[in-house]
């Protein structure tokens, strides 16, 4: 049988086959079905809804993960932020002194803390004192609060407002981000309390932040702060306020080198600080890694009530301190933001006239300042009133 | 599903008895089976009428129902559950004739309805129906080299059979 052959049987079967066809639905039968199919079917749609309800109320969100507004899951709960568990705040009976400048909420972290979270509240009722390596000089922290994230232990940080009253500029307000540092204690356990801090300072609060991942801890600490400002900026030679509590280390050497021409190398310390006669300038040196000599060595003076301060960017992040120099082997000197300070208790005087040196750089005072170099002829002066870069 | 006025309209009134009995056929020769080609015929002409207002106007009705007609079909074969047996009290005269050859031109299609669905439905389409193979392939959303393959193999299917019952007739 060739191909037109079976065609034809084919077409002929088909059409024979076709003819024992049932006639099919009616009209009638076609158009209630009709009826059937446009009609809406009620118990798809009650069906539906239930489900989108339950699954609304056991998860909280939609099919899609948006979260509905005002609906707390249950049972299978999609919490994106789990409840931490409050703090459990002690007192301690061994008081800490706060220092001059320290971070107010490094002052807050004695604390017995059992969870993740801490709040401690500073109030006007429950002031922290601060002492001063200027006689005469106190602060308070007179009202904020400091919030810790224990996720990552020894660590905090929050913004923090300074306002610091002198005789010269009463209210000088300052503000940075606290913290940032480790914690002395950072381990959940015991902490001790800070001394001067009351009871209302050991206030606990519920996070409202993302948990488990980076709580925000902010702090805002309103330090008011009655400084002394000598009237003469420049004090007699070998005889600054400060120098009286010399103690450390370098202080003899410095002070052996007053007014003499021969610098004197501190290249063998793995840090060194010291402080302008006037105590307005102070200068610290560092390597970037204390356990290699051989590594860059930096140095940074930093001028206290500086007429100056750091323009580009306008407002050092977090409100950080503008009025640092820096500069490091071979490079040029820059203008740098801190939130730290090198001011501190006890710091060696470098003499007027007298010379520091630190691996391959050099510092001198001056009652114009105090200037350093690196080895290729880079460096700064620094001074309250102005700095140089040359 | 959108709400319809079901009301029969003229037209619709007019299409109707040419319309079912064009699809029955098709159907019938799709299936085999009288209550799944009146279930196909039913669901396509409920599509039509549905979409009467929209269709009314185009120039072919007809080949619109056709395309339903293959869609459901696909729809219904390629549905599992729907490869069930079906309760009948006819005698299995395929069996028959398959056994005894086709000596005539409804035995041939017995051998159709052992094709698979796909082939059975080309040779539906382009013998019963007249199609060309570009419009059998618009109707069943597969190419038309499918389409010919699928004609190949199935003409070669019924070839294999009918020499043989040709000489032994």
């Amino acid at each position: 049988m060739d191909s037109n052959q079976l065609e034809e049987l084919l077409r002929a079967a088909l059409e024979a086959h076709a003819e024992d066809a049932p006639e099919g639905p009616t009209l009638q039968a076609v158009l209630a079905e009709a009826r059937k199919a446009s009609r809406p079917r009620p118990r798809i749609l009650l069906l539906l809804t239930a489900a989108a309800l339950v699954g609304i109320a056991l998860t909280g969100t939609l099919i899609t993960g948006i979260p509905v507004v005002g609906v707390k899951p249950f049972l299978l709960g999609t919490r994106t932020t789990p409840a931490p568990a409050l703090a459990t705040v002690r007192p301690s009976a061994s008081p800490v002194q706060p220092t001059w400048w320290q971070d107010p909420c490094t002052l807050l972290t004695n604390r017995e803390v059992v969870s993740t979270l801490q709040a401690d509240r500073i109030t006007a009722r429950t002031p922290i004192a601060m002492t001063s390596p200027v006689p005469g000089n106190a602060g308070i922290a007179a009202a904020g609060h400091c919030l810790w994230d224990l996720a990552v232990p020894g660590y905090s940080r929050g913004q923090v407002t300074l306002i610091v009253q002198t005789m010269t500029n009463p209210t000088t307000a300052h503000s940075w981000m606290s913290g940032e540092r480790a914690r002395t204690a950072g381990t959940v356990g015991e902490y001790s309390p800070v001394a001067a801090i009351g009871d209302e300072a050991m206030q606990q609060s519920r996070p409202s932040g993302q948990g488990g991942l980076t709580f925000r801890v902010g702090a805002t600490i309103v330090i008011i702060v009655a400084e002394y400002d000598p009237a003469d900026p420049a004090p007699s030679v070998g005889q600054p306020e400060a120098s009286r509590t010399l103690a450390s280390l370098v202080a003899p050497r410095l002070s052996q080198t007053t007014a003499s021409l021969a610098p004197t190398d501190l290249s063998a310390e793995t840090s060194a600080r010291m402080i302008s006669p006037s105590g307005n300038i102070a200068c610290g040196f560092g390597r970037a890694d204390i356990a290699n000599p051989a590594t860059a060595v930096w140095v940074s003076c930093q001028a206290r009530n500086a007429d100056w301060h750091m323009t580009d960017p306008p407002l050092c992040a977090h409100g950080a301190l503008g009025d640092e120099a820096d500069l490091a082997t071979g490079g040029s000197p820059s203008l740098g933001c801190h939130t730290d300070t090198i001011f501190g208790a006890d710091l060696p005087v470098l003499a007027y006239g007298a010379s520091v040196r630190y691996s391959d750089l050099s510092c001198t005072a001056a009652n114009t300042g105090i200037t350093c170099r690196n080895g290729v002829g880079h460096g700064f002066t620094v001074s309250v009133q102005t700095y140089a870069f040359f | 599903m959108r709400g319809v006025a079901v009301s029969a309209s003229t037209d619709f009134e007019a299409w109707f008895p040419m319309g079912r009995a064009r699809l029955m056929r098709v159907a019938y020769l799709l299936t085999s089976d009288q209550s799944r080609a009146e279930d196909l015929a039913q669901a396509t002409l409920v599509k039509v009428y549905l979409s009467w207002d929209r269709i009314s106007s185009s120039d072919n009705v007809n080949a619109y129902a056709r395309k339903v007609l293959l869609n459901e079909f696909n729809s219904d074969w390629r549905r599992p559950v729907t490869r069930r047996e079906v309760l009948t009290d006819q005698p299995l005269a395929s069996l028959t004739l398959v056994a005894d050859g086709p000596n005539d031109p409804s035995d041939l299609f017995a051998l159709v309805k052992q094709l698979p669905p796909q082939q059975r439905a080309v040779l539906v389409l382009r013998y019963y129906e007249g199609l060309t193979e570009a419009e059998i392939a618009a109707v069943l959303g597969i190419s038309s080299g499918t389409v010919k393959a699928h004609a190949n193999r199935a003409l070669g299917a019924l070839r294999a059979q009918l020499p043989q019952t040709q000489e032994e007739a």
